[in-house]
């Protein structure tokens, strides 16, 4: 790592002007950190190496009477098929708004959870190249816009947005309006509004930073109504959602939103903890689908994660540490109802490594797509200086 | 406002004297205050049966309440100096309990010591060998991570002349030098089997491969004429000037020479000197910020998580940047964090942050409110204090204006979240 290769340390709230920009697209990334199982997210279940290596934590055949219907995977394609607690999800897929890719993922084959999502989110090969993000770099190369431009949803911002360019934390923006005096803050915020008043860089940011927590206080959570007969679930990931659908509606000029997911690391018992996990997404996914139908050609929604996990089940009944596993995109602009990506098989002979789903699908081929087609970027080549993306992943 | 009096009583000089000799002044009242982190002590065989996030969190409360409390204050700022440049990311796998050995056997004992000292202690510590995976450094498949920052951040700087293969040759010389259980468990250990043992050839001199050969190394490297200007403008940097004036890192450079690296003579050189007389404005780091106004307020903490959460919202989670180059100390990089600045001074102004208190009451009193209690007065009273000068006179009269004279408990808080809050207070 060379010194010119560092971004300066961006966890500052503004410094761009607080306009809204026209109407550009908004991309939505949620990271599923831990390590998701793709196997049993999109299960093949045309595949019978499927559940000779999984004997108990397979999901069953869409057609397997033995077990409640409820519990049976959801066909989608004949050979793919959803995990039943995804079921929220059908009517994006018959809408043609969703689809995923299978086998996908990266060149990485530490098995390690730090590394796998270093190099994810910064975008690149190894250990060289940018210390940056790989949104952080594409907010650095396109147009400023609003201060809420880039948000992320978490209590710290992921590496994938690092850069240049500030990227806002709304639960900070909205935690100053609460837990202390309010006669005390609105004496202060009056204050502050007629001593940041210099053309100095902090000063002006000062304005910004003002103008801001003016502008989130009027969208506060419980003032906001989803479309009629939507109801996101009182989840994490559900506040999420309802908060992004929020920002989107209030036209505050965001752009790009982050959300991280955790627990997807499911070395023992994954039965049930992944049934819970997809269960929450299903759910708080389907409402925003739901609420933001008129946004849907604007919007799209993709999930990231480090690796996807071992093909074999392990003694606690649950899995380890893989290679290939899936991205979700829910959204306009790109065809639907489709499963991507070269399925490489779970025959002995077919698996990578330990005995990992094999990926065949670089998980920049999909980013440089969404940055081109969705974002608007004109070449992805200054996104992943060293990477050439394979343009027939589909 | 302690260390202020003291000043008052010897003068500035004589203060600074006794700050470069910490071992002179007594701080055993901030000792007991960390004395409760049991894992500031703990050695290799005791402290990995701690869960991760609590020795990364004592370690980051024991460097708050220092910071606040100690007398060694001058020592503290070396400490957080040194910590950026001899950065470690404890979220690295392993690196948060190797960074709390790290900070005891390495920064600490070395602060105030000979460059050369700190730089071995450093090139032996697990900490910074997992954090730049020197473990992965072999013979047979070298990794230069460690061999490029050891030049470019630790000691030479970039664009001093050394080229990729005084790197690679570099590199070569510290294969071996690893964690006997990486990267969790284990102390220093020196793996001959790793080592590549021939010779090699960095910045255009011989080392002959075998024993000795780290100190070789250290010894061409510490020879290299870009050392005392490197370190001496980023201290410059750190306590006077974003833009350090050339005569003085010249003059900081001259002594790092003339002592063979010896960090309490240059910083005597550079706190002496004419330069700080009259320092350019710089923008606080968080971790300035924060410790300054508690510090400021006589606050009384106990360092509670909520505290050092409030310090990683402001931006500089403690041990937690995760390039080598350690958090920025130009004040542009700062510019843009202000909201949880102002959370943290409401937040403090209003009591309201869990372990962490103002006296009021006493503030009151030295402030001189109970005669004459208009906010007029208070602003004054409290800018004197915490600027150290009046707040701008367009401003006072604006915030009277705005909120009214008559000083309540509400006003008072108020005008010291607005101090605090102000961009005048963001800078030091």
């Amino acid at each position: 790592m060379t010194i010119s290769s560092l971004q300066p340390y961006p966890n500052q709230i503004l410094s761009t002007r607080l306009t809204a920009s026209a109407n550009r697209n908004i991309l939505i990334c949620l990271f599923l950190r831990g390590g998701a199982d793709g196997l049993n997210v999109v299960v093949p279940h045309g595949e019978n190496a499927y559940y000779n290596l999984r004997p108990t934590l397979a999901i069953p055949r869409p057609d397997d009477n033995r077990v409640n219907k409820g519990l049976r995977t959801l066909d989608l394609d004949g050979f793919f098929g959803l995990h039943p607690a995804l079921a929220p999800l059908l009517p994006s897929w018959q809408g043609q708004k969703l689809a995923f890719v299978q086998a996908c993922g990266t060149p990485d084959q530490s098995h390690s959870h730090f590394e796998a999502m270093e190099l994810m989110e910064r975008g690149v090969s190894d250990k060289n190249g940018p210390a940056s993000g790989w949104l952080g770099r594409y907010l650095g190369l396109t147009p400023p816009g609003s201060a809420l431009r880039a948000v992320s949803m978490n209590s710290r911002i992921p590496r994938l947005l690092l850069g240049s360019v500030p990227v806002a934390q709304v639960d900070r923006i909205t935690d100053f309006n609460s837990g202390s005096s309010i006669q005390v803050r609105e004496k202060l915020q009056k204050g502050l509004g007629t001593i940041y008043r210099a053309a100095s860089p902090l000063e002006k940011s000062g304005r910004e930073s003002l103008d801001l927590l003016t502008k989130i206080a009027k969208l506060s959570p419980s003032s906001y109504q989803p479309e009629a007969g939507v109801r996101y679930p009182d989840s994490e990931i559900g506040g999420r959602l309802r908060q992004v659908a929020q920002l989107i509606k209030a036209e505050v000029g965001l752009e790009i939103a982050c959300i991280d997911l955790d627990g997807w690391d499911t070395h023992f018992g994954q039965g049930d903890n992944l049934t819970d996990l997809l269960s929450k997404l299903g759910l708080a996914l389907g409402a925003f689908y739901a609420d933001m139908r008129d946004y849907m050609e604007r919007l799209l929604v993709i999930t990231m994660t480090e690796f996807g996990r071992r093909v074999q089940e392990n003694a606690s009944l649950g899995t380890d540490h893989g290679q290939g596993s899936f991205m979700m995109l829910l959204g306009g602009g790109f065809k639907g109802r489709k499963v991507y990506g070269r399925w490489p098989g779970l025959g002995s002979q077919q698996l990578v490594g330990p005995g990992d789903l094999a990926v065949t699908t670089d998980y920049r081929d999909v980013l440089a797509e969404v940055l081109q087609n969705h974002l608007k970027l004109p070449d992805s080549k200054s996104v992943f200086p060293e990477y050439n993306p394979n343009p027939h992943w589909k | 406002m302690a260390e202020r009096a003291r000043v008052s009583a010897i003068g500035l000089s004589q203060w600074i004297e006794e700050q470069l000799a910490p071992n002179t002044l007594d701080d055993s009242a901030t000792a007991l205050r960390v004395r409760r982190f049991d894992s500031l002590i703990m050695d290799t065989s005791v402290i990995f049966d701690v869960r991760e996030e609590n020795v990364r969190r004592e370690l980051q409360q024991a460097t708050l309440l220092r910071a606040i409390y100690s007398r060694r204050q001058l020592y503290e700022l070396m400490v957080d100096f040194w910590s950026d440049h001899f950065n470690i990311y404890t979220l690295k796998t392993g690196c948060a309990w190797h960074k709390t050995i790290d900070d005891r056997e390495v920064i600490r004992p070395h602060a105030l010591g000979k460059f050369r000292d700190l730089l071995w202690a450093s090139l032996h510590s697990p900490a910074m060998l997992v954090y730049l995976d020197n473990q992965d450094n072999k013979k047979n498949g070298p990794n230069e991570n460690y061999a490029r920052e050891l030049m470019e951040l630790h000691t030479l700087g970039v664009n001093a002349g050394y080229t990729q293969q005084d790197v690679h040759e570099v590199a070569r010389c510290l294969t071996g030098l690893t964690v006997s259980r990486p990267p969790y468990l284990g102390k220093f250990k020196f793996e001959a089997a790793l080592h590549d043992g021939g010779d090699k050839l960095v910045l255009g001199q011989k080392i002959k491969g075998g024993e000795g050969e780290l100190e070789q190394l250290t010894d061409i490297i510490l020879k290299h004429p870009a050392i005392p200007v490197f370190i001496s403008r980023k201290l410059v940097r750190r306590f006077v000037a974003d833009d350090p004036p050339p005569e003085l890192v010249n003059e900081a450079a001259n002594t790092f020479r003339r002592t063979d690296g010896d960090i309490k003579a240059v910083l005597s050189t550079i706190l002496h000197s004419a330069e700080i007389q009259n320092p350019t404005l710089k923008l606080k780091r968080p971790f300035n910020y924060m410790v300054g106004a508690l510090r400021q307020l006589n606050a009384e903490t106990d360092a509670n998580p909520a505290l050092v959460e409030m310090l990683g919202r402001m931006g500089q989670p403690l041990f937690q940047f995760p390039t080598p180059d350690g958090y920025p100390d130009t004040s542009s990089a700062w510019v843009g964090n202000l909201i949880t600045r102002w959370h943290f001074a409401l937040s403090l102004a209003t009591d309201s942050l869990p372990g962490t208190k103002i006296d009021l009451a006493r503030l009151t009193k030295e402030a001189e409110l109970t005669n004459n209690p208009t906010l007029d007065n208070a602003i004054s009273r409290l800018s004197s204090l915490l600027l150290g000068k009046e707040l701008p006179a367009q401003d006072q009269t604006a915030l009277v204006g705005l909120w009214g004279n008559t000083l309540d408990e509400t006003g008072l808080r108020a005008a010291l979240a607005t101090l605090l809050s102000s961009p005048y207070y963001q800078w030091r």
